[in-house]
């Protein structure tokens, strides 16, 4: 079981992800969060970021450019994502000693109603240090 | 705030959010091969704003600005 941060999470929709996370999802074991999601649709959106993206996208036409974006709107159902119906109570009583913004709480509560290790591609402290305390796995998963 | 790990209290909310997820269904996830719809040279792209900084740098803007998103 595997949670993923939202870089992983765009390797995984692209197929480019290391074969150890691909070979989660084949199981029918990898999740991702609501926020980590969402932050990877505000970078695809986002006005003060969609420059920088379009820029890289911009060998595409208009046609393959909206597929890429409608994609990223539609998460497969192979990905799991935990509601926050579920996640909230779990949430609002996580005590790591200090204070967790969203993603790392939602993370962690993730990580503990699913069993699931939490891996990201760049070291996310707030995380890591939360994670350790509750006693859940974390990788840096370098791809 | 002084660090716990699992108390009685995370573990009995914990198991009653996995029981409730489970019977949401969000527990029992497709198995199988996963083809990518992406074409290659999309792949590729997107391989490269991973690995050249690009994205980093979109989230770096964005969770300056929203630090529940960091």
């Amino acid at each position: 079981m595997l949670v993923v941060d939202d870089a992983l999470l765009l390797r995984v929709l692209g197929g480019v992800a290391v074969s150890s996370v691909m070979a989660e999802l084949e199981r029918g074991e990898l999740y991702t969060t609501g926020v980590w999601y969402h932050r990877l649709s505000r970078a695809a959106h986002d006005d003060r970021s969609v420059g920088t993206l379009s820029r890289e996208l911009a060998t595409f036409d208009q046609d393959v450019q909206h597929y890429i974006l409608e994609s990223l709107d539609q998460l497969p159902d192979r990905i799991g994502l935990i509601g926050w119906r579920r996640l909230v109570p779990v949430m609002s009583v996580l005590n790591v000693g200090r204070n967790l913004n969203l993603l790392a709480a939602e993370a962690l509560a993730v990580g503990l109603v699913v069993g699931a290790d939490i891996g990201v591609t760049t070291d996310a402290p707030l995380v890591r240090e939360g994670a350790a305390t509750l006693d859940l796995g974390y990788r840096v998963i370098r791809v | 705030m002084t660090p716990i790990t699992r108390t009685p209290e995370l573990e009995a909310v914990v198991a009653r959010a996995r029981q409730a997820a489970r019977e949401a269904g969000e527990l029992d996830l497709p198995t199988g091969p996963f083809d990518s719809p992406w074409v290659p040279e999309l792949q590729a792209a997107v391989v490269a704003l991973l690995e050249d900084g690009t994205y980093d740098e979109v989230v770096r803007l964005i969770a300056a600005s929203d630090p529940d998103l960091a």
